[in-house]
């Protein structure tokens, strides 16, 4: 932890200016490319991250198939321009756990039975990363996945809460990642009222681990109706120009 | 309602989750699953209301096989007693040898490679679709078998019925504005059986306008329009 880092200004304001339970500006577009089957666009803060579905198609080689639902391919993938310093393209140790982190996150919201046999990837990839990128990655993947006509239970939207400071905030940036006491990403299905991802890591005592989940879940709802907004514009249609 | 503000009025969409009936006095349909007494989407589409059955019409969608659907399949790869046929559906057909029209074939003389070439295009029938195994097509039938000339279009599956139109409506609209035939497969594949490339085109366009616009009032005017050089 940076002893002289301080990550409040004095009027209790965090580095970017926002309040404790304050998201960051959250842009969303979806059917950005058209070449996948669905795919949807998230920028968070300084986050940018697109993502992209194709199938279901039929699972090769076929002894990885299952004979009684779908099977799930997830990559997380950072650009090597993602980062201040380069990084390497090659999958690394994090990008590997965190694909299937976000796979088993997603896996109990898409009706994999309805596909037996087959198989559905999906690709993440995070053109610019500032804290937070497997939540925004997570909420943009959910709504790629509806843009392609898969069958969803519903959308599941997701969003970090920690300990900064001694303080709970929602939503960390790079810096409350880095330097903060805890980070505790959350994804959250308000349809079925449910928690799809839930990681920690630092230290929070047991009250402060439930202050910031009932934050998350608040946060969490707001971006849920954002992503039915994005969704329903996708589909509205832009009336021709005469 | 004047007829150009009920043309811009849009049928509200649903998506994936949204609440669309009370399961203690609807059924569930298509895209549709229950949870305790509510009744929710699956994805993203339309409500329709039949008695007691709630749908949900997709917006996007793939195809689902089911036996006795027309469909337009691109042979992918010659096996040892058939094709697999790629359907635009998740799940790859089979079109067994058996399947195939021509009453006699040597093996010994033909092989099975040069009777139908992979990438060839050919109208089908589902004779045999379960979750269990693959969909089984033939070629057997009135209206069936390889297509030799025409252009290929494609459609989200879950807009055939509307191209198609109520006892084919929509569909002779367009034979009839274009002047040209087309092949409709439930797959979401359409053939249009002509070389004059303006007129693919200008089918193309119309198919695109339903593909996009389908949930709007006043479509079939619209096509109509677009058919006679209006633009809508």
């Amino acid at each position: 932890m940076g002893e002289n880092i301080t990550l409040f200004s004095e009027d209790g304001k965090r580095t970017d200016g926002r309040a404790l339970d304050e998201l960051r500006p959250i842009k969303i577009k979806v059917g950005v490319l058209s070449n996948a089957q669905g795919s949807a666009y998230i920028e968070q803060g300084k986050n940018k991250i697109l993502a992209a579905v194709y199938g279901p198609k039929e699972a090769l080689p076929k002894h990885i198939s299952l004979p009684d639902r779908c099977i799930l391919r997830c990559r997380y993938h950072m650009a090597p321009f993602s980062t201040t310093e380069r990084k390497s393209p090659a999958p690394s140790r994090r990008e590997i756990e965190l694909s299937m982190v976000l796979r088993n996150a997603l896996e109990p919201l898409v009706m994999t039975s309805l596909f037996p046999r087959t198989v559905i990837d999906i690709f993440i990839e995070v053109l610019q990363a500032d804290g937070g990128t497997r939540c925004a990655g997570l909420t943009a993947a959910v709504l790629a996945l509806a843009d392609a006509g898969i069958p969803l239970k519903g959308l599941a939207a997701a969003c970090a809460v920690g300990k900064a400071d001694g303080k709970i905030v929602v939503d960390l940036n790079d810096l409350e990642d880095k330097y903060g006491e805890a980070d505790m990403p959350i994804a959250y299905n308000p349809t079925l009222d449910g928690i799809t991802l839930l990681q920690m890591d630092g230290i929070m005592s047991k009250e402060e681990v439930e202050q910031a989940l009932s934050l998350a879940i608040t946060a969490t709802q707001k971006m849920h109706k954002m992503q039915v907004d994005a969704l329903r514009e996708r589909f509205s249609v832009q009336r021709r120009e005469t | 309602m004047s007829r150009s503000n009920e043309q811009q009025r849009q049928r509200p969409i649903v998506v994936p989750g949204e609440y669309v009936g009370d399961s203690r006095f609807h059924m569930p349909g298509l895209n549709v699953y229950r949870l305790s007494d509510r009744m929710l989407a699956t994805t993203v589409g339309l409500v329709r209301t039949e008695g007691k059955r709630v749908d949900v019409v997709a917006l996007k969608s793939f195809y689902q096989p089911k036996v006795g659907d027309l469909v337009v399949g691109i042979v992918k790869e010659p096996g040892t007693a058939g094709w697999t046929v790629d359907i635009n559906s998740p799940f790859l057909a089979f079109l067994p040898l058996s399947e195939y029209p021509e009453k006699r074939i040597r093996l010994s003389r033909d092989s099975i490679g040069r009777i139908l070439e992979a990438g060839t295009v050919l109208i089908g029938l589902i004779k045999d679709a379960s979750i269990f195994s693959s969909p089984v097509l033939t070629l057997k039938g009135k209206g069936l078998g390889v297509v030799s000339n025409g252009f290929l279009l494609s459609i989200t599956a879950s807009k055939v019925p509307r191209l198609i139109g109520k006892k084919g409506s929509m569909l002779s609209i367009i034979e009839k504005g274009a002047n040209v035939r087309l092949t409709v497969g439930q797959n979401g594949r359409l053939i249009v059986h002509s070389e004059d490339l303006n007129i693919v085109m200008k089918v193309k366009e119309v198919i695109g306008m339903i593909e996009k616009e389908s949930h709007v009032y006043g479509l079939t005017e619209r096509v109509e329009a677009l058919l006679a050089g209006r633009r809508p």
